[in-house]
């Protein structure tokens, strides 16, 4: 079996992501940093790419409701914006990388008809 | 390496506020898992948004450890090291200002202290020791033979 040498499978990956990134930072250096928003009247939740919590507000009308209420309702925007950054990030990245390798990293297109699209607008 | 991904993929992390009015878990990507808010954190008005975040954050850095120490079981830790490098995310456990933990000398003395003045010196008896082995790995095989599961039931 041949030995796995792994400084040149490192310098392969390397390789690989340095073009990756540099093409992608490209395309971030003209749409920005990419970040997933969603937002109820009294809570706005922003979270970068892969869901961590960037922005939390929460606007004095909405602590009337309890601690479980906002609580609850955090974990739903959260979970709202971390699949539109997934999303953003997928439409960016999916020309310079995998759609396999893109969804492993969780990063999946929002069906237009999905109610957590940005676009979705039905019933609203 | 689709190991890794699984490993990385299965690891979260939890963190609270200093007066547990906080807790959140998330996972390796930093997704929120669960958020739980004590009823007097809505006393905090226009800082519970900042501090959802922070603490946020504080579990994501405990959720890639935990990655990272699945990671090293399986790889070891000069791969795991590799691994932090080409990410460019070292593993929390190696900043500068990190907790170093306690060293084995403060272990052993903070726990002769516990034990007190219980038997301390288990090494002067090492010539009979090995014999006192065999005889206690016996008892125990007879143990285990005897041992009935069910007697770990809550019930009886």
């Amino acid at each position: 079996m041949a030995e796995f040498d792994v400084d040149l499978a490192a310098a392969r990956v390397a390789e690989q992501a340095e073009r990756a990134g540099a093409e992608a930072s490209a395309r971030f250096a003209r749409s920005g940093p990419v970040v997933g928003k969603a937002s109820t009247d009294a809570i706005e939740v922003q979270v970068a790419p892969g869901g961590l919590l960037t922005g939390v507000t929460i606007h004095r009308s909405a602590l009337r409701h309890g601690s479980t209420v906002i609580a609850d309702q955090i974990l739903e925007l959260a979970q709202r914006a971390t699949r539109r950054a997934g999303d953003k990030m997928y439409h960016a990245l999916s020309s310079v990388v995998d759609a396999e390798q893109l969804e492993t990293l969780g990063y999946e297109p929002i069906p237009d008809d999905d109610p957590d699209a940005d676009t979705y607008s039905y019933g609203r | 390496m689709a190991r890794v991904d699984e490993l990385l993929a299965s690891a979260s992390g939890t963190a609270h506020d200093l007066d547990n009015q906080v807790e959140a878990t998330v996972d390796g990507r930093g997704k929120l898992l669960r958020l739980w808010l004590a009823p007097s954190a809505v006393n905090l008005g226009d800082r519970l948004g900042p501090l959802v975040v922070e603490i946020a954050q504080a579990a994501m850095r405990e959720a890639t450890q935990d990655g990272y120490n699945k990671v090293a079981l399986l790889l070891g830790e000069d791969m795991t090291f590799m691994i932090e490098q080409m990410t460019g995310m070292p593993a929390p456990a190696r900043a500068e200002d990190d907790d170093p933990g306690m060293t084995v000398e403060e272990f052993q003395r903070l726990r002769a202290e516990r034990l007190g003045s219980a038997p301390a010196a288990p090494s002067s008896a090492s010539a009979p020791a090995s014999s006192e082995a065999s005889g206690a790995s016996e008892d125990e095989d007879a143990y285990w033979e005897s041992f009935d599961p069910a007697s770990l039931r809550s019930d009886r």
